[in-house]
Formats: C-alpha cells, structure tokens, sequence
C-alpha cells in the first residue's frame, strides 16, 4: 500500500514538476503573440517561422478589435512582443493609441506605400477584398437569386440568410461597415444598415465565422473576405463568391510590433516581424489561407489579385478614427431595430 | 446486563507495578473569564483540594458552578489565573497539558472516528512509541477488561454509546494514568447503559486503584461511586465529605437541596433544650436532636426543615408517633419496589418515598388525608436567609 | 497580598505570557488575511464602481444616464431578466419533480439518474450551447437530419432558454432533494392518517415545506442565468444580455466606464440576492432535519403519477446524455452534418495549437486549487474559533465573491490590477488571486464541516493522551478534515478548469485558459477542435476525481505515519 503511494505521488509531482518547468522556465527561446489570423493559418504560419528559426511562438487568437482592447488594457505591461494579422485600421488604431512601435526595416520595402505605415509602425502581409459568399445548395433550396450588390442584400427575400460580424468586434465587419459608409455616405449608410440589419438572424464576434458558416450551410448567405471563400471552395465546399457591383472594400493584413513587449523577446519578435514580408511567409498565406500576398509567389488556384477587384476609395486613416462613434452608431441602429 | 467476566482467563487482579498514581493537591485556583457582555466572571474561586492516592473524589453541583473548569485547570486545558496545582507534590501549573499524563474521558465519548476500537485504545501508547508487542499485549488486556473483545476492527460509529464510552475508558487506562478524569461520562447514555457503565467504572477503579477525579450533576452517580464528595456553587465548595455525610449532614440548604431530593418545611425554634430542639411547624412541636441543627441557632429563629423523602412514613391506624401531620395526597407514583407520593402539606408538596411493604397495603385515593410521621433524626435544621 | 501569592502570581503571568505569545501570530494572521480579502475582494469592487460613477475623473451619472437610455442597453436588461426567470422558473420545476420522483419513488437505476444531474455541474458551463449547435442547429442531427426542420433558429431566446435550463437545473435539484429529504415522511403519513387524499397531502403538507427550497432553488438559478456568459456569448444571437454586454463593452468598443457600469448593474440583483437568501429566507425554513427517518415515504403520488415522472426522469437524463454524446462524437466527426467520417484530426489540432493552454490551465487550478482550500480553512477556523474585532466583517467579505458575477470579477480585476504597484495582469498572478478569492468560499464552507468534525473533545482527548499539539494535529485533525479538504479541493479545480466568464478577462498570452480556447475556436467555427478540446478538459476533470479519490485514502492510510511502530 505504502509503496503504491509513494509511486503515485512522486510521478504526481514530477509531472507536476514538468509542467512548471514547462510554463515558467523555458521562456527564452520564445516570441509571444496576439494573432488574428485564423486559428489554423496561424498555426502553420508559426509552425513554418519554428522550423526555421529554432524560436517558439506562443499565441492567442483574437478578433481585430478584441486584440486592440486587449493591448489597450495591458498598455502599462504588454504581454506579447508582436501583434500578427488583422484588419490594417486595427493596426492604425494601435499606432494612434500609442500600442505599437516603429520598426524600420528592409523587410517591407517592396510594398507600395499604401500596404504599408509611413512611420514603420505596421506593413501589410497581404490584401484581400470584401465578397459576398452564398452557398450553392442553400440558394437553389430556398429558390433565392444570387445577389450581385449591396443593395440586393437588404431585399425582404433574404430575411434570415444573411450573416456578419460584430463591428464591435470584427475588423472584417468593421471593414464591411465603412465600407458601406464610403459608398452610400454616412446618413444613407445607417439607413441601410437598418434595412440589412433585418435580414441578419445574428452577429458572430469573429469576422471568418460567416463564411465558414456558409460553408456548412449554417447560414445562405456571408459578407467576408475573398480569400477564405476561395480556401473553402478549393476544399469542395459548395460556396461560390460574388462581388457586389457598386465596388468593395478591402483589408491590409498588417503585422505590428508591440510596445515595451516583454525584453527578453524584442529581438525574436524582429525576426518574426522581417520574416512576415519574406517569401516563405507568403508561401503558407497562400497555402493556407488561399491569401494574395505582396510578395511574388505563385497563387493558389482561385485566389483574385487585389488589382484585379473594383474597390471603392478607402480611407483607413479615417476609418480608424472614427470607429468608436460608428460602432457605437451600428450599435444603436442595430439594436433599436431589433425591438421594433 | 454486561457479564462482567466472560473471559475470566488472563484478567488483571490489580495495577501492575509500574503503574503509579499519584496525589492531587489544589491550592488556591483562581480561573476568571469575561462573559459576552464583558462582565469579569469567577468560574472558580479561591478552589482549594485535596485527593489522596487511589481516592475517588466527585466533583457535583448544578451546571455553571465551575466543576468542569477545575477538571480542566487540573488536566492543562486551562491556566489559572493564580494558584498552584500539585500532583505528587510537585507543581504542574508549567506542564503541558499532554505531558501530565491525565486522560480525560468525555461526556462526548471523543473517540477517533477515524480509527478503529483497537487504534483508538493504542493511541496513547503508540505516542508513548511503547513496542508493538506491548502494545498489542495491553490492548487485548483492555479490551478484556472492558468487554469489548471481537470488537476491535470496528469503528466507533459502528458500536452502541456505552460500548463507545467503554473504549474510551479502555484508551484512558492502558496509559497507565497517575490520575483519571471523568467529565460527565454518562450524561449521554440512557438509564439502563448508565447504571450499567457506572458500575463497570466504579468495578475497574476499585480493581486498579487508580486516583479519580469524577464531575457530574448528578446527584445518585455522585452518591455511589464517590469516597469524597465535592459539592460546588458558584466557583466555590460548597461542602466536601463522605457519601454518607453530605447525605445525613448537609451543611446548607444548597446541599440539602441538591442532594437527596429534600423536602423544606418552614418552622420556628420554640425552645433550645439540652440534647433537643423544639422547633414549632404549623401547630405541631417537632422534637429534633441537636446535633442535627447547622449554624447557630436562637430561639424565636425561623428555621427550614429538610427532610429527606424516605424519612416520612404513614402512621397506620392505631400507631401512634409525636412528630406527626396530616396532608392531603395529591399523586401517586407506583415504582414497584417503592411508592413515591406527592403529599400536601402547609401549601408545600412533600415527597414521600415508602418503600414496598408486603403486609401493608398502601393505596390511598386522590385528595385522601392521611397522616404522616416523621423520623426526627433524619430532619437537618438550617437557619432561614 | 502575601509573598507567597505574590511570587505566585509572577509565576502565572509568566505562563499566561508564554501562551499569549501565540496571540501575536494570530493577529498577524487575521490582519494579513483582512488586507487580502480588502484588496482583492473590495478594492477591485470598488474600482469598477468608481470607474462607472467617474468616467472622467470626476463624479458623473452619465455612464448610467447612458445604459438606461440607450435602447441597445435596456433590451439587454430586459433580455436578462426575462431570460432568468423563465430559466429559474422551468428549471425549479424540472428540479422539482426530479428531486421528487429520486427521493419519493422507489424504482431501479437511480445512482445513474443521480448522476446524469450531477454532469452538468462537473462540466464546463457552455457545454450545452455547444451540443446545441450539433443537436439544433442548422444542419443539426435532430432538427435537420433527423427531423427535417428547415431554418430552425437555435440562435436566441430559444436556445439559451433551452441550454441554460438543462445547464442550471442540476443545482435547483441539488437543493431540493436535500429538503424533500429532510421532510419526515412521517408528517405525510400523518397528513395521510388525518384523511388528506394523496394529492392534499401533498399540496398542504410537502408543497408548503419544500417552498423555502423551491424559493432557494428559483433564486440561485436566476443569478446563474443572469451571470452565464458562455452559453449567450455562443447562442445569444440577436438576444442582447447584460453579461456579454459587459464583455463586448470593454473588448468591442473598450469603453471601462460603460463596461464598469454593466457590471455594477449585473451586480446590484445578484448582490441583494444573495443578501435576501441569507439573511430572509434562512430564517424562514420550517425544515427540521431529524435525520432520524431514513423510511421513505412511498405513499404521496398515485400509481399513475408514479410511472409518468420515472419516464420524465428518465426523459431529463437521456436528454442530458445526448448532448453529451453528442459532444463527444463530434469530436470524432469531420464535419458534422456535410461530412460524417471519423477521423482523429481535431484531437490532433487540439494538442498543437492548445499543448501550452492545457498545460497552464492545469498548472494555475493545481497551484490555485490548495491554496484557495487552505485560505478558506483558516478563515473558517479563525471565524468559528476565535474571536476578534472584524470577525464578522471578514465572513461576509470571504462569501461575497461568491454572488459577484464572474463577469464583475474579471472585469474588476482587470481594471484593478493593470498599474504599479499593483501590476499584475497578463501575469498568473492574476488569475490564481481570481481563483483563490473567488472560490475561497468552498474552502470556507469545508472548513467549517471539517471543524464540525474535529470537535474541541477530540483534540484535547488526544492531548491528555500524551499527544503534542503537533502529533494531534498528524494523527487527528489531518486525517479528520482529509475528507473535506479533498471534497472541496476537488470542486475547487473543477471550478478552476472550467470558469470563463471572470478568466476572459484575464487571460493573456503567456497564460492561457481551455475555456476561453474553447470559445474562441466555437467563434470561428473551429466547432470539431472545440468538442475535442471540451472531451480534454472533461477528461482532466474525470481524471483529476480518480487522484483527489487516491489523496483521499492517502490521508487515511497515513494517519499513524509519523508515530508508527516498525
């Protein structure tokens, strides 16, 4: 009896042991993160920079907005070095709010100024525009006609098939709400939203879930970003994607570097940062995530170069600083509508 | 009932040799406390007793009286706030309560519910890091003399309450203990278990000769078990002495009362004669010896007769006795080997206590008058506060 | 006074004094524990509270001018107290008749009824939402694959009505059965033999003594629906509540003051709750607990009756075992409702991306786990045993984390604890000062069961039996309150692995939660990687039972350890 005891409790406390050594000590070799890329991109993203620089990334997924507040919170002791991914008006409302820092590097001179922050705060990773993505087999079941601009989707026949995210929470949805903005103008755009609002059964808090959701038939119809649409239908979803007509808008996937991250990883979340831009990147967001990098890779099948999109005339600037009055604006619309 | 000895064979006829007691000397203990309201309160005063080696000694009185906090300052729960307690002659009042080597047994049995019968009587010697054979060797010896053989492997919830204070007795004595302490013992157990356990505790502490110091409230556990008695109220001693004297000679009203279920009668001393007292009750002279009055006594005094119940009778027609009254019987409680009644007397009920008497028929109707006698040298005078 | 006594005197002092030393370390003790309870049960409080009164630094209504204005706001409130009563009331029925059909009826299999309630409370609290999605959902097994109900909405009242009322009514049942319990059957039998009919005895006599349960039962479901945050944050749909308002205020729109002044709101009726249900309907229990009458009483309910709540029993647990299946097999399911293979993939993914996270949740409840019992211990013994200015203060202090929403907590630990001197988010810290002071009253309430064990004559018999205070406390009171300690360590890490809604707020990148992982991978519809990782953290939880189960008999076989004989 004594001896079974005395085994149990010394492997209890060796894994016991293992586990602490694991969490607390071995932190060295290590870049910590907040990525809003999908969880599963993310993965690979990271596995790929592990493999070839010997580093360990240890990340959270976030929402766009949630990684904003989330840094804003920890302003005075920032948890993570580097901030991966995410819509580029998150990464300009980090500079603004003082969150990140500047990173001037040769990694980012290829991009075209407008991929990327004049004071080396953030730089993009890859562009993708704004779809709408309608599942096939849903569409014919509920005899819907596929809609081809902003405007269709607030037609009464698609009340209940249409899902987005929170602006709240979502870059993407955010992105989706100025751009509406910046087609309609601001007063038309809130009376559309009320009027697309009633087609929406909800708001999910990550800005892929629609589309993911289409995917799987959950929902008929999402508004998200091309990209993701096109990874689905590569792996046999029954999606298709449509532009809407008056023009779409676009994300900047930018990267960041945290301000005053933890000391022992600024210079592991450099390296993160450069290799971000580079070739090997750009392979696993193509891989992946079916993404059009600013790199020269070869494309995954499917995948539409931003420049070959009409998009509408985008202010980021803008959008990020005005984004606590309109969310909260989508906010009222939104709820106000809802109790009628 | 328990069969005292069902294995009469390797059973201890006395204490082994290493087994000393020892003496008990309390000098002048003082233990004051503060109540809730913050009043400064005096559970024991100015205490000071004495018990000799192998004594039984029972502490009684009505609860609050401090009895169990003296059990507690002798056994090192308590420091008092002065005053010395000696045993052996020596001062223990800097001996920790688990160096005095004094178990208690409690009112709650406090048995290890988490140990069996056997590992509840070896405590005390498994601490003492006694072998295991002795070990082994003096629990059986226990279990024996307390009949609880076959018992050992169950636990405590799994035996009757007078088997459990058995056990508890068994693990105070198999330490060998210089001195026990009983705090109300059988408070918990029903009537039948009492007597039966109080006979067993009264058996094994003539066998082993072992100092005792027994708390209790009640009066009949007191009365037999006892070679002294201490009487307490309100921190103090009341009256120390044998059985027999706190019974036939109680020094106050209080131990009278307590004591012996007495009956209080109001008089007046008529006339202090040589060898008696007359004392005047209603319309009668009562005729009392004098020895049988405490305190000092003048005449005119108003003076309470206390009178114990079984030393009335009731004159049977034609019998005649001076010191006798009539009443009224209001109940009457038929006991089988005695018959106690209710008598009204002077607006007082009075027990009677008559024991069976086969050539007397003593039934007597509700509200019937009959007279009574009484037994003058069992009548204890105390004057009137 | 003489020489003698005077030098008597001295002498006792000097033992008083030598005792007395051990008062120091027990005020240190008590003030330490003070300190602690005030800042980080207090302060915290405070802060949010001050931080939604002083949005700018200066006292200002306007934060709550804006919530009971704005109408987002009031349809949220609404929406949590509509939500909370139909959940408390639906569920104080089902636990009602639960309770009653296992304490009243005699019939097979019962432990297993028993123990499909006690499921949910063992479980992570969103596990129901998340079955719900396969279940009801869209391309869920009932509705759609089995039923063929097109565009069926789980999404919103519906659903959290549903989920949260299977979720909740485990405690509801809890209560109940220990009152139905505690009723002497005798008096039924006496209303019986007094010539009430079946259904009189039950409406005059077990209806009336079991209300001050059912009451308790409807009020602590309520606050439990009204503070659940994971099960609206994956159902809520277009059903706005007042907990996940209080999330998305911070983290959407990272506005503290308006979040503060959500969770003050959320606070205020769970606070007050809590306050009338101990100190009102305390006093009104007419339950004497006998504890005597073990019979049955087998009487109450017709034959009738008697077979249509077995089969609602039944109905219940084969409901909860559903959703669990459920769970687990779409964990195993590629893509539940488009694609059914089997395949190990999602456990795979789960151990990739959420090695780390298993790794610090197990770590922070196993460090946080004895701490919080031991600190509830003290505080219990400290309260029960001693007396000291305060004392009261710090019970009600200890308990009230208890009736603060999770939502409040984390809330109001992060705003707390983000600045020098006090910098602690994004560190465990954080998290292991939430579990302990949250979940401090189970140490508390065990402590005081384990002292009503160890009672005063046990210890000191076992000091007159020679034994040190030191050997008492190894061979005695160790063992005696073993069982205590482990029953409430171990629903002390069940607490630990599975709370999100405080843990939300404070977990970081260096420290993360299975919870909040969950979560998010259900948000992005990752929902194959969630039920994997929910069969994990099941699975730890079962396992974690097995090893509190072998400290249990540990602590047993260990009692003469120290002072055995070889």
């Amino acid at each position: 009896m004594r001896l079974k005891h005395t085994i149990f409790f010394i492997t209890l406390s060796l894994v016991f042991l293992l586990l602490m050594f694991d969490s607390v000590l071995a932190r060295s070799k290590r870049v910590t993160a907040y990525t809003s890329l999908h969880e599963p991109v993310a993965r690979a993203v990271f596995n790929q920079f592990e493999k070839e620089s010997g580093l360990k990334v240890f990340f959270v997924r976030l929402s766009t907005g949630e990684a904003v507040s989330k840094l804003d919170a920890e302003r005075l002791n920032p948890q993570v070095s580097i901030w991966f991914g995410g819509v580029g008006i998150g990464h300009i409302r980090a500079k603004n709010k003082g969150l990140s820092v500047a990173n001037p590097t040769t990694a980012t001179k290829h991009l075209e100024p407008k991929y990327k922050d004049k004071d080396h705060h953030w730089a993009g990773i890859y562009a993708a525009p704004l779809v709408f993505e309608y599942n096939t087999i849903m569409l014919k079941r509920y005899a819907l006609p596929i809609p081809v601009s902003w405007r269709d989707l607030t037609k009464s026949e698609y009340k209940g098939h249409i899902q987005m995210a929170n602006p709240g929470f979502s870059g993407t949805a955010y992105n989706i709400l100025t751009t509406i903005v910046e087609i309609f103008g601001e007063t038309s755009a809130f009376k559309y939203i009320q009027a697309l609002n009633r087609n929406i059964p909800m708001y999910s808090r990550s800005g892929s879930a629609p589309g993911k959701r289409a995917a799987i038939g959950e929902v008929t119809i999402a508004i998200g970003y091309a990209h993701d649409a096109v990874k689905f239908i590569s792996d046999g979803f029954p999606l298709a994607i449509q532009f809407p007509a008056e023009g779409t808008g676009y994300e900047i996937a930018a990267v960041s570097l945290i301000k005053n991250g933890p000391k022992d990883e600024t210079e592991n979340a450099k390296k993160l940062y450069n290799w971000a831009f580079g070739k090997s990147a750009a392979k696993v967001y193509v891989s992946q995530s079916f993404a059009v990098p600013f790199v020269n890779v070869p494309l995954a099948k499917g995948a539409i170069p931003i420049s070959e999109v009409k998009t509408v005339e985008q202010d980021d600037e803008w959008a990020a600083k005005n984004r606590s009055r309109l969310v909260e604006k989508w906010h009222n619309v939104v709820t106000s509508s809802q109790s009628e | 009932m328990i069969k005292l000895f069902r294995n009469p064979s390797p059973m201890p006829t006395q204490k082994s040799d290493d087994w000393e007691v020892a003496d008990l000397d309390l000098k002048n203990v003082v233990k004051t406390y503060h109540d809730r309201r913050g009043n400064l309160i005096h559970a024991v005063n100015n205490f000071s007793l004495k018990i000799g080696k192998g004594e039984f000694t029972t502490l009684v009185g009505p609860s609050g009286c401090g009895k169990t906090t003296v059990l507690r300052v002798i056994a090192g729960f308590e420091i008092p706030d002065s005053g010395e307690v000696l045993m052996g002659g020596k001062s223990i009042n800097s001996i920790p309560a688990f160096n005095r080597n004094m178990p208690m047994v409690f009112q709650s049995y406090a048995l290890f519910p988490h140990l069996s019968i056997y590992d509840n009587i070896a405590y005390g010697l498994k601490i003492r890091k006694v072998p295991g054979n002795i070990i082994k060797n003096d629990v059986e010896m226990m279990l024996q003399l307390v009949n609880l053989v076959g018992m050992e492997n169950r636990y405590p919830k799994e035996i009757s309450g007078g088997q459990q204070q058995r056990v508890a007795l068994a693990r105070a004595l198999v330490i060998k203990p210089k001195i026990i302490l009983f705090d109300e013992p059988l408070s918990n157990l029903d009537v039948k278990l009492r007597l039966q356990t109080r006979m067993e505790i009264k058996r094994l502490q003539n066998l082993l000769g072992i100092t005792t110091l027994y708390v209790t409230h009640d009066q009949e556990e007191a009365l037999s078990m006892s070679d002294s008695i201490v009487v307490m109220k309100k921190g103090k001693i009341e009256q120390i002495g044998s059985p027999e004297t706190i019974y036939h000679h109680p020094k106050s009203v209080f131990v009278a009362d307590f004591i012996g279920n007495t009956n209080f009668v109001e008089g007046t001393i008529e006339s202090l004669l040589d060898n008696h007292i007359n004392i005047q009750v209603k319309d009668k002279i009562l005729k009392i010896p004098k020895q049988q009055a405490t305190g000092d006594i003048n005449q005119g005094d108003t003076v309470l007769l206390g009178i114990k119940p079984e030393a009335i009778s009731i004159l049977k027609p034609g019998e005649r006795n001076p010191n006798n009254f009539s009443g009224t019987v209001r109940h009457t409680y038929f006991r089988g080997t005695i018959t106690e009644f209710e008598v009204e007397f002077n607006n007082t009920l009075i027990n009677v206590i008559l024991p069976k008497d086969v050539d007397f028929q003593q039934s007597f109707a509700r509200n019937e008058r009959i007279c009574l006698s009484v037994n003058p040298r069992a009548i204890n005078i105390f004057k009137k506060h | 006074m003489t020489t003698l006594s005077f030098s008597n005197y001295f002498k006792n002092q000097k033992i008083t004094l030598k005792r007395l030393l051990n008062e120091p370390l027990q005020l240190i003790l008590v003030l330490s524990i003070i300190f602690c309870l005030g800042l980080f049960v207090l302060y915290p409080l405070y802060s949010t509270i001050k931080v939604s009164l002083m949005p700018n630094g200066h006292f200002d209504l306007i934060v709550y001018k804006t919530i009971l204005n704005q109408q987002r706001f009031k349809i949220a409130i609404s929406n949590s107290i509509l939500l909370g009563i139909v959940v408390a009331t639906l569920g104080t029925i089902i636990a009602f008749l639960f309770a009653y059909t296992l304490t009243r009826i005699q019939f097979p299999g019962k432990h297993f009824f028993k123990g499909m309630v006690i499921l949910p409370i063992i479980s992570p609290p969103f596990i129901f939402a998340l079955s719900a999605v396969l279940l009801l959902g869209r391309n869920g097994l009932l509705t759609q694959q089995l039923l063929g109900i097109e565009n069926f909405n789980i999404y919103g009242f519906k659903g959290l009505v549903i989920v949260q009322t299977l979720s909740m009514f485990p405690i509801g049942f809890l209560i109940l059965s220990g009152i139905l319990q505690a009723i002497d059957p005798d008096l039924e039998t006496c209303a019986m033999n007094l010539g009430a009919k079946r259904w009189k005895t039950f409406t005059t006599v077990t209806f009336p003594l079991a209300l001050p349960g059912l009451w308790a039962s409807w009020l602590l479901i309520f606050v439990q629906s009204l503070t659940d945050f994971g099960n609206p944050l994956i159902l809520g749909g277009d059903f706005p509540v007042l907990s996940v308002q209080t999330y998305l205020e911070f983290v959407g729109m990272g506005n503290l003051p308006r979040g503060a002044g959500l969770a003050v709101l959320l606070l205020v009726p769970t606070v007050s709750l809590f306050i009338l249900q101990r100190y009102i309907l305390r006093k009104k229990s007419f339950i004497t607990v006998t504890g005597k009458s073990t019979r049955r009483s087998i009487v109450s309910v017709s034959q009738l009756i008697h077979v249509l709540l077995i089969f609602f029993s039944i109905l219940i647990s084969a409901i909860i075992s559903i959703f669990y299946i459920s769970i687990f097999a779409g964990s195993f399911i590629k893509l539940w409702g488009i694609n059914w293979t089997l395949t190990f993939s999602h456990y795979i993914y789960a151990f990739d991306v959420g090695l780390q996270t298993i790794k610090d949740t197990v770590l922070l409840a196993t460090i946080a786990t004895p701490i919080t019992v031991i600190f509830g211990m003290v505080i219990a013994f400290l309260v029960v045993r001693k007396s000291f200015p305060g004392k009261n203060l710090m019970a009600i202090a200890a308990v009230l984390m208890f009736s603060i929403p999770g939502t409040a907590v984390g809330f109001g630990y992060m705003i707390s604890f983000n600045q020098e001197p006090l910098l602690l988010t994004g560190t465990m810290y954080i998290l292991l000062a939430c579990y302990v002071f949250r979940y401090v009253p189970i140490g508390i309430e065990s402590g005081m069961a384990a002292l009503s064990q160890v009672s005063k004559d046990i210890g000191e018999s076992s000091t007159n039996l020679g034994a040190s205070s030191a050997i008492t406390f190894r061979s005695i009171t160790l063992p005696l309150i073993t069982p205590s300690f482990i029953s409430a360590a171990t629903f002390t890490f069940v607490k630990c692995m599975t709370g999100l809604s405080a843990v939300i707020f404070l977990v970081s990148a260096s420290w993360k939660h299975m919870t909040t992982l969950i979560l998010a991978q259900t948000e992005n519809m990752l929902l194959g990687q969630a039920y994997a990782m929910s069969v994990v953290l099941t699975l730890i939880i079962l396992i974690s039972f097995a090893v509190f189960k072998n400290f249990m008999t540990l602590g047993q076989t260990s009692v003469f350890g120290g002072i055995s004989h070889d």
